[in-house]
């Protein structure tokens, strides 16, 4: 079966327009349910994309074809879509999986059988290539970035054509990318940008002394690795492409809202250039909006009419001098900017040693607990974002999913359950965060579903989808009902921070415990009816509310968490509730 | 019966978010000079008062997301840039002359009126140029002028039938989600303003979960056709 989680993801990267590999959601479908659902969102999406798209005609040209022509592609090339490639060698490559693929062609994982490692295969396709000239400046480029040798530049390790394709493997770089961190996240810190373009700079300063200019800089191409180093990606590939203004042809390359005005008047890419795209870069990361946004027509315009709105009209508390920076580094005029990205990068730092200084005598207590204890919690925990300090408001996705006789579905509030029903939860927060989930069925009983008596009382990491009750003493479970007719609340509480309140309130309720029944409760004579093992091989339920008696004077943990966060939690928006209701049938 | 339950942002109350009924006619005094950052729903409050102002605004503020819309809707023949302008302005002309007849409860409600309205109206031309490559099919033969859309190219006339049927039968507030967000590209910020959302996160999540449930339908729709077909094939 999908993971819920990549239901989740597809509807997500949908509404956030971002591209969707859906060869690769097909082939993780196990069901013809599943494949439907999956070719509808599809559909969706396709029906979306044209709707805002500039020239429909030729973006179904190119969609059919297997690529979109400003954003990557919900289809891969026919001639080496992923099915084929499994074992396919390309040169002096074994390709794994694709991994990516984009408007300049395709990215895989593959094998260098002589060298013995795995690499990133950039295979570029026709239309990446078709400027004149195109494929001998990918070659010589290439040929400079090899000589390359920087933490924080991927490294080239070689570039040839194959099977009519021109292909550059590079450093595989296990990490995830910045555009994917910023979807998570919204907005880094200011900490974590000053960090972030510190080495961003650091790394085009290298790429520049090469006698390249990049390009294309933007999230997607700043690649996060597991053990926190950032790693600068594809360079000079930026393909062009163009559009009509009026009655003018204009081609550009690069990504409009990072693109500096001059490379829209078509004058060559200069260092500078980059140091544009790194401006709104960060400008980006903290404010999670563009100094100049729009169509690309309107981008244009604007730049030739000198709009935009600058850093400090859309976020006018940050420091002046972080923002006097960001203002230089994209100064419309080019000579106005750093002249280097190195100086640029010293700048960032010299902000980012004051930044420090000064934060420690301002951050932030919430909820009686300081944040640098989580921080320092989180840092130890993390890999991939070991350098991030936790920032920025809780968000969490809250899915309740399950099987209602047979069939998978998700659940929303009113509908309707019976005790054949199989429930369970799926929780992606953006940070770390501690969860609570608490049932309570028409007669009043109460269950603390999370955490589970006698479990794992850490918080949740950030960033990635988690199942609850998920895998208990080897066993995937999930819930069922009591026969109890009626209404059935859950409560989901997601906070930054351990509430011990809380926790010593949900103490007088009953809760399901690790080894495989129900903590009976001190307060009210609570007695079990439906727990145990379920029936269904290999799905090991327990009973959520088959709870005979009702406590006879057991606390309201829905009020109290009422209570609890219009006091103390309110206003920080580090408390996120979540509430579902379900009509349970009985039997 | 469903409800839409979101996120209280730090507030775990389970007052349900803010009511969508903000009608045109509880508006304060209108202004001297109407403004690009008016809300839509003040915008139609000047229209409706015959405000030129205020009817040059929207027309600059829906003109171009419509004549986007539309043009991946038109097949060929009816696809110049003039007509699908033209179309454009036809339905926003006619739309805010409709507008004393109904009462917009926020702006979402706008979109999903005004894309209507655009689609009867292709629904219309189509039509129309059918009957007339009929009269003139010797003509059409010769200039070989595509009889698709673009969207209909890309994913076929039934599955867009499907779509929009499935489209039909979702919730209203859904359904202003999808159109707003999905073909209209409006940002999540604009789309809690709109619909009176508590948060863009909210409105990112009530996306996600309206998508959802349109693939669920759309998935229905194509069970109903295939045992619809299969009628057809016992019968």
């Amino acid at each position: 079966m999908v993971q819920r989680k990549s239901f989740d993801d597809l509807a997500a990267r949908l509404a956030d327009h971002q591209a969707v590999d859906w060869d690769d959601a097909q082939r993780s479908a196990s069901s013809d349910e599943e494949r439907a659902w999956i070719r509808n969102l599809h559909v969706i999406g396709d029906v979306a994309r044209l709707a805002r798209s500039e020239d429909p005609d030729a973006w179904v040209d190119q969609a059919l074809a297997g690529r979109t022509m400003a954003e990557p592609a919900p289809r891969v090339a026919a001639s080496l879509a992923d099915e084929e490639s499994k074992g396919e060698v390309w040169g002096p490559l074994q390709l794994l999986e694709k991994v990516g693929s984009g408007s300049f062609g395709d990215v895989y994982r593959a094998w260098d059988p002589v060298l013995n490692r795995q690499v990133a295969l950039k295979l570029l396709n026709s239309r990446a290539l078709e400027l004149p000239g195109a494929a001998q400046r990918v070659l010589e480029e290439a040929r400079l970035l090899a000589r390359v040798e920087h933490p924080n530049v991927a490294r080239i390790y070689g570039v040839e054509e194959h099977a009519g394709r021109l292909g550059i493997w590079m450093e595989f770089v296990e990490g995830a990318d910045l555009a994917s961190v910023l979807l998570e996240r919204g907005t880094l810190s200011l900490e974590e940008a000053l960090r972030l373009g510190v080495e961003l700079c650091s790394a085009v300063q290298a790429v520049h002394e090469a006698n390249v200019v990049h390009k294309d800089i933007k999230p997607h191409n700043v690649m996060l690795r597991r053990d926190g180093r950032l790693v600068l990606m594809d360079f000079g590939a930026g393909r062009g492409r163009a559009f009509r203004e009026g009655d003018r042809e204009i081609a550009i390359t690069g990504t409009p809202r990072y693109m500096a005005p001059e490379t829209f008047r078509r004058e060559m890419a200069t260092p500078q250039s980059d140091v544009y795209s790194i401006g709104v870069l960060l400008d980006h990361c903290v404010s999670g909006t563009f100094p100049v946004d729009g169509t690309i027509p309107e981008i244009l315009q604007a730049h030739e009419a000198g709009r935009r709105t600058p850093l400090r009209e859309r976020c006018p508390d940050l420091p002046e001098a972080f923002l006097r920076l960001i203002e230089r580094a994209t100064d419309p005029d080019r000579t106005g900017r750093f002249a280097s990205a190195a100086e640029m990068g010293s700048a960032l730092e010299a902000l980012r040693v004051r930044s420090t200084v000064r934060s420690r005598w301002t951050r932030r207590r919430v909820l009686g607990t300081s944040l640098a204890v989580a921080a320092a919690a989180t840092f130890a925990a993390l890999g991939l974002r070991s350098w991030m300090v936790p920032a920025g408001p809780l968000e969490v996705n809250v899915v309740f999913s399950g099987t209602d006789n047979g069939q998978f579905v998700r659940f929303e509030s009113g509908d309707a359950i019976d005790p054949n029903t199989r429930l369970s939860l799926t929780i992606q927060p953006n940070r770390d965060a501690y969860v609570y989930v608490l049932n309570r069925d028409s007669e009043g009983n109460t269950v603390v579903l999370w955490p589970m008596d006698g479990g794992d009382r850490e918080p949740l990491r950030g960033g990635r989808a988690h199942e609850i009750p998920g895998e208990v003493a080897g066993d995937q479970k999930s819930w069922r009902f009591s026969a109890v007719e009626g209404p059935e609340r859950f409560l989901v509480i997601a906070s930054t921070e351990p509430l011990p309140e809380f926790e010593r309130s949900l103490q007088e309720v009953a809760a399901l415990s690790v080894d495989g029944g129900l903590k009976v409760t001190p307060v009210g004579a609570v007695q079990l009816a439906a727990l145990g093992r379920d029936a269904i091989p290999g799905e090991s339920t327990r009973g959520v509310v088959g709870l005979a008696d009702a406590p006879e004077t057991g606390p309201d943990v829905f009020a109290i968490a009422e209570k609890f966060a219009e006091g103390e939690a309110a206003g920080t928006e580090m408390v996120q509730l979540y509430h579902l209701r379900l009509m349970n049938l009985g039997e | 019966m469903r409800e839409e339950i979101g996120y209280a942002q730090a507030t775990p109350t389970v007052t349900p978010a803010p009511t969508n009924g903000i009608a045109v006619s509880e508006r304060p005094d209108p202004p001297e000079r109407y403004r690009s950052s008016d809300s839509t729903i003040v915008l139609l409050e000047g229209a409706k008062a015959g405000r030129e102002d205020a009817i040059d605004l929207l027309f600059a503020r829906y003109g171009e997301r419509l004549r986007r819309w539309a043009s991946g809707r038109l097949p060929g023949h009816a696809r110049q840039q003039d007509d699908t302008e033209d179309l454009v302005q036809e339905v926003l002309v006619h739309s805010l002359r409709q507008l004393e007849h109904f009462e917009l409860r926020h702006e979402g409600a706008f979109h999903a009126y005004l894309r209507t309205a655009v689609l009867n109206r292709i629904r219309n031309r189509v039509r129309h140029a059918g009957v007339l490559e009929r009269a003139e099919d010797v003509v059409a033969a010769e200039h070989h002028r595509p009889t698709s859309s673009p969207l209909e190219e890309l994913i076929g006339s039934e599955t867009l039938e499907r779509y929009e049927r499935a489209m039909q039968r979702l919730g209203e507030s859904d359904r202003e989600l999808v159109v707003a967000r999905m073909e209209f590209d409006c940002s999540y910020q604009e789309l809690a303003e709109m619909l009176g959302k508590p948060s863009a996160n909210a409105c990112r999540m009530a996306v996600q979960r309206a998508l959802m449930r349109l693939a669920r339908l759309m998935a229905e729709e194509e069970q109903r056709g295939s045992d619809h077909g299969a009628t057809q094939v016992l019968r």
